[in-house]
């Protein structure tokens, strides 16, 4: 784990945090990110177990999980798959339809473009972490573009995990918060073929660590912010 | 009026959840689903998100809480990453435990949707 920024004092993020639980806004995710065959088993008694106790969240009912008016009478489940791995859309995927639940895929928005003979040089120097055991050698790494398009038209969700995987920083200088926002933003319209309203810094920072990101982040049309411990609607 | 205090975290469960967090900390997160619970806020100024009445939010902060003050009694200075540790090993805990519906409105108990009758 990389260091964890906040905009404000520890008392400060778990006063609020405590806060927002206890006003029962709490949305539950389960965080993945390579998802190698080898562990197929698993991630599927995993998601036969959260089948049994919750309902899907989709990008048509996310913003009711977020504002409370959820209608379902068991909680909604986001299985997050991080980074755009080809072995998500290989071994996860299958498993999350097979139980009724769709993926939300926060990908960097260069990484399904990167030449697939350099995506593992990329995806070292981008802290994108790929299973430990080579499943696909001298084959891509990422998940393609015409893979990503497929996935959304069969109801699974996207977010932007920002251009190169890029840990927001208070004084990371506006050119680079504009390659890691408004081109990722443009990137992900052209690669799906629509706007995405999430956005996901590497690390989670949360609104208020950089606010000149925050005020691009709504320039770009992003609505909500994932963050380390909070969901945040930016707009 | 009596006040009831709930008595604070004993030494051996505090050394119980300093283990758990160490435990779940050496996991490889490169492959494996970890269960997050997340807080909405909604920053535009407009209506707040309505809080759910389930009562699950009010346990799960309720402990938070606890953890925190418990693990404070160790470590003054928590940082990001203790929070971070603190709500995974809530999360690993009671993800499952209270996504468990109220008995009386469990489907499984009764199919035809009714509550027990008395």
């Amino acid at each position: 784990m990389g260091k964890l920024r906040l905009p404000g004092t520890v008392d400060e993020t778990l006063g609020a945090i405590v806060g927002g639980l206890a006003a029962g806004r709490v949305l539950r995710v389960v965080n993945f990110h390579a998802t190698p065959s080898y562990r197929a088993a698993e991630y599927r008694a995993q998601i036969a177990a959260y089948a049994k106790l919750f309902a899907p969240i989709t990008w048509e009912n996310f913003d009711s999980a977020f504002d409370g008016t959820w209608s379902d009478p068991r909680p909604g489940l986001m299985p997050v798959l991080f980074e755009g791995f080809r072995d998500n859309l290989d071994v996860i995927v299958p498993i999350l339809e097979e139980f009724g639940f769709k993926g939300w895929f926060f990908i960097p928005s260069a990484f399904p473009a990167v030449t697939p003979a350099v995506q593992r040089s990329y995806a070292k120097a981008h802290v994108l972490k790929l299973a430990r055991k080579d499943e696909y050698p001298g084959e891509r790494v990422a998940m393609t573009w015409e893979e990503a398009r497929e996935m959304a038209a069969r109801g699974h969700g996207f977010a932007c995990h920002s251009r190169s995987h890029f840990d927001l920083k208070p004084d990371t200088p506006d050119h680079v918060l504009w390659d890691e926002i408004h081109t990722a933003a443009n990137e992900m319209r052209a690669g799906i073929g629509w706007p995405v309203e999430i956005f996901c810094w590497l690390r989670g920072a949360e609104a208020g660590v950089n606010p000149r990101a925050d005020a691009m982040l709504r320039e770009a049309g992003f609505r909500y912010l994932f963050s380390n411990f909070k969901v945040q609607r930016l707009a | 009026m009596t006040f009831i205090a709930v008595p604070p975290v004993p030494e051996d469960v505090i050394d119980a959840r300093l283990a758990d967090m160490d435990r779940l900390g050496q996991r490889d997160y490169t492959e494996i689903g970890v269960p997050m619970f997340l807080v909405a806020e909604d920053l535009t100024g407009a209506a707040p998100p309505r809080p759910s009445h389930d009562g699950a939010g009010r346990v799960l902060a309720m402990l938070l809480a606890e953890d925190a003050e418990a693990l404070r009694r160790r470590k003054p200075d928590l940082g990001a990453k203790d929070v971070a540790r603190l709500i995974e090993s809530l999360a690993d805990r009671h993800f499952l435990s209270l996504a468990t519906p109220a008995f009386s409105q469990s489907a499984d108990l009764h199919p035809q949707g009714r509550a027990p009758a008395r």
